[in-house]
């Protein structure tokens, strides 16, 4: 009989009942003194007991799958263990990394500036492909002692390139001694930052696959400490916020506009107020422990002075972002050089 | 009196017998045919069982760890403040070490050439969360000259239950010498931690919406505490999840949510779908949603298969995950890769996973990327290991036990 059959089960619970209401009847013929008469009692009690016990052990067992079978129970050998993989080998396949190459936008930064690529990045784990400009600064080398820091920034590929000309003045800061050397990423928002459940995973795609894609693609630095993201407006400077806080082990700094920290409307919450609140950089601040990161925040309104070690907050000029200079200079002196990796 | 003390166990056990002779001694006094005496005698009897029951819970307790402690199974906890719970006076975590030695654990030492076990707590700086853990080193990491940075593999027990249990009843480090030194497999650093962040409450390494941030910790904090104080493979392809029961669902769900900190991830008999019973509580927010995303087999129909790769055990009798493991190896899709170990029987217990373990640990160390030199630059200060060297009062574990 299956240790954990219900025949068995429930013919232990039967013996345990009728045990139980054995010992109630029984009892009173053994009242006596006499040693036999106590030993009798004593039996009946502990049987009794015993059976109730043995019962309520069984019960739970098999309610918990504990021990499978008698020959489970003994600790009987289930013979050799064997791996059933579908793909033996000895390492996972490598996920197809994203190559740099060139179009009409990266052709346009002058030659000893470095140069621009673009990166077709298609995120293995959140399923968002995009295109991704980095700015390579001339001291780049693929295999430089020291990897690269890197600067995430957060806008639409031909405002920040053919606009604001960010290459350009990056080029032009490193040359003149201001700027450290460091990569520059420009991603568009696209996607939006939250997982929203049931949906779009905006938030896996810049924490986890872009990183990994720039990573595979250069020799960059893997610490928070090198990486830093910034937003200018709108839903940039409310991602900006959002993965340097809900992600300081990736991005240790940040700069971003105090005006746009709301989180963005829409079903992406999966119907639950908690979710949007974990989602909502004031909400954060006020309420989780504060993240090990720096931040510098445009058109401060209380948000900076309400940051608490080890987060630091700075306001930056409300004009901060008229003047691109002004930002990359902070981004680079919260930046740290990578350890050789 | 500790819960899973001797002098805990001798009282319960001797309170039962008390009761039992108490039964036999005033049973005659109730022997009537009246109700009143049968009840009387109903009583006692399932008076005595009470506490028969009562000693016999204490025991098994004792004997698998399930509630280390009275706060553990009433939820006071005496040394580290409240995890995660939402409060605007939480106190900086302005502490220099990430991970401190755990005087209040036990000690454990292995034979000589084995390596060794530090006891720790790993505080984490974005959740302000510290739990206790054990931290197992290869001999080869102990080697004055070496620079190496090992591969890692972080395992859990399961729900409820202590880290130490992956030491006594799993028998993890004394295992992982074995295999290391037969050269079965890299050498690695083992971490033991239990998947329980805010007990008695069960999280299922779940970022709980306003609560306790249990998958931060593991994905963000762990990762950085334990790079700060040991010489930990800087990639995730050094990075590896396992664990059983509950903390093989946590393994499963962090290298599927978090490829990108554990490559690999190992869950003897863990389940896949997201837990929500009493001992949990609302785990998600009430939102279906999220806890869906939370169901690891939701993921495979409705998101890419992330690059991960995964070993899975069940047994065909004596595992309730058999059905859902099945569907879960068919349902994973490249970049994912899916291995298994399929027992004729063997149930929900550490025997069966100590059968499993060597292939598994095998299987795992194969595809963990083996040390990268660290920098001769980055001078990283001493780890609390080198404090924690377990005195003479350690427990000695035996590789040959049984």
């Amino acid at each position: 009989m299956g240790l954990t059959g219900a025949g068995f089960v429930a013919s232990l619970t039967v013996v345990a009942l009728a045990a139980v209401a054995a010992c109630v009847r029984l009892l009173p013929r053994y009242s006596g003194p006499g040693r036999r008469q106590v030993a009798a009692r004593t039996g009946l009690v502990a049987g009794g007991q015993a059976a109730l016990l043995l019962a309520l052990l069984v019960l739970i067992n098999s309610g918990m799958q504990f021990y499978s079978s008698w020959r489970d129970l003994f600790g009987m050998s289930a013979g050799t263990v064997r791996i059933a993989d579908r793909n033996p080998g000895p390492a996972p396949v490598a996920v197809p990394s994203a190559r740099p190459s060139h179009n009409a936008l990266t052709r346009r930064l002058p030659a000893g500036d470095g140069r621009l690529d673009v990166l077709d990045v298609h995120g293995p784990r959140s399923g968002i492909s995009a295109h991704v400009y980095v700015y390579v600064p001339p001291q780049y080398a693929r295999d430089g002692r020291r990897p690269l820091p890197a600067a995430l920034l957060l806008a639409p590929a031909r405002d920040a390139i053919v606009g604001q000309r960010v290459p350009e003045l990056a080029a032009r800061e490193i040359a003149a001694g201001r700027l450290r050397p460091m990569l520059l990423v420009i991603a568009p928002v696209g996607p939006g930052c939250v997982d929203a459940p049931g949906h779009a995973q905006g938030e896996t795609f810049f924490s986890q696959d872009l990183l990994a894609a720039v990573g595979a693609a250069y020799h960059v630095s893997g610490e928070p400490s090198g990486w830093s993201v910034a937003g200018a407006r709108g839903s940039a400077a409310y991602c900006a916020a959002l993965l340097a806080m809900r992600h300081s082990d990736r991005f240790g700094s940040a700069v971003f506009t105090a005006t746009a920290l709301a989180p963005p409307a829409g079903d992406l919450y999966g119907g639950s107020r908690a979710i949007r609140d974990e989602y909502d950089p004031r909400w954060r601040l006020r309420h989780r422990p504060p993240p090990p990161i720096s931040v510098g925040v445009v058109a401060d309104d209380g948000f900076a002075s309400a940051a608490r070690p080890p987060m630091h907050a700075e306001p930056l000029p409300p004009a901060a972002w008229q003047n691109p200079p002004t930002v990359l200079r902070w981004l680079g002196a919260h930046l740290a050089s990578g350890s050789q990796a | 009196m500790r819960l899973t003390g001797v002098p805990l166990q001798i009282t319960v056990v001797a309170v039962a017998l008390i009761a039992i002779v108490a039964t036999v001694r005033l049973a005659p006094r109730v022997a009537g045919g009246r109700l009143a005496d049968v009840l009387a005698r109903l009583g006692l009897v399932l008076g005595c069982q009470l506490f028969v029951v009562l000693a016999v819970l204490d025991l098994v307790n004792a004997s698998f760890d399930f509630y280390g402690s009275w706060g553990d199974l009433v939820g006071v906890r005496a040394r580290t403040q409240n995890p995660g719970v939402p409060s605007a006076r939480t106190p900086a975590a302005n502490r220099s070490a990430l991970v401190t030695p755990d005087p209040a654990a036990p000690r454990y030492r292995l034979p000589a050439g084995q390596g060794r076990i530090d006891s720790v707590v790993i505080h984490g700086a974005r959740t302000l969360i510290s739990e206790p853990a054990f931290v197992y080193l290869p001999p080869q990491y102990l080697t004055p000259a070496d620079r190496t940075r090992f591969p890692v593999i972080v395992a859990f027990t399961g729900y409820p239950g202590d880290a130490q249990n992956l030491i006594t009843h799993l028998r993890l480090p004394t295992t992982v010498a074995q295999e290391i030194a037969a050269g079965r497999m890299p050498p690695a650093i083992v971490v033991m931690l239990r998947p329980t962040v805010a007990p008695p409450r069960d999280t299922e390494c779940t970022d709980v919406p306003h609560g306790p941030q249990a998958e931060t910790f593991f994905a963000q904090d762990v990762p950085a505490a334990l790079a700060s104080a040991y010489r930990t493979a800087d990639r995730a392809t050094g990075w590896g999840a396992m664990g059983d029961s509950t903390g093989g669902y946590c393994a499963a769900k962090l290298a599927m949510r978090h490829s990108d900190r554990y490559a690999a991830g190992v869950s003897l008999a863990g389940y896949y779908h997201a837990l929500q019973d009493f001992t949990t509580g609302d785990l998600y927010g009430r939102s279906r949603a999220y806890r869906d995303e939370n169901d690891l087999l939701w993921r495979l129909r409705h998101l890419p298969s992330p690059p991960v790769s995964l070993l899975l055990t069940t047994s065909r009798v004596g595992e309730k995950d058999y059905a859902q493991t099945r569907r879960f190896l068919a349902l994973a899709r490249p970049p994912m890769r899916v291995a298994s170990i399929t027992l004729p029987f063997g149930g929900h217990h550490f025997s069966t996973w100590r059968r499993e373990l060597p292939p598994a640990l095998r299987w795992l160390g194969a595809r963990l990327a083996s040390g990268t030199k660290t920098g001769s630059f980055t001078g990283r200060p001493p780890g609390p290991g080198r404090s924690t060297v377990p005195g003479p009062g350690g427990r000695s574990l035996s590789a040959g036990r049984r």
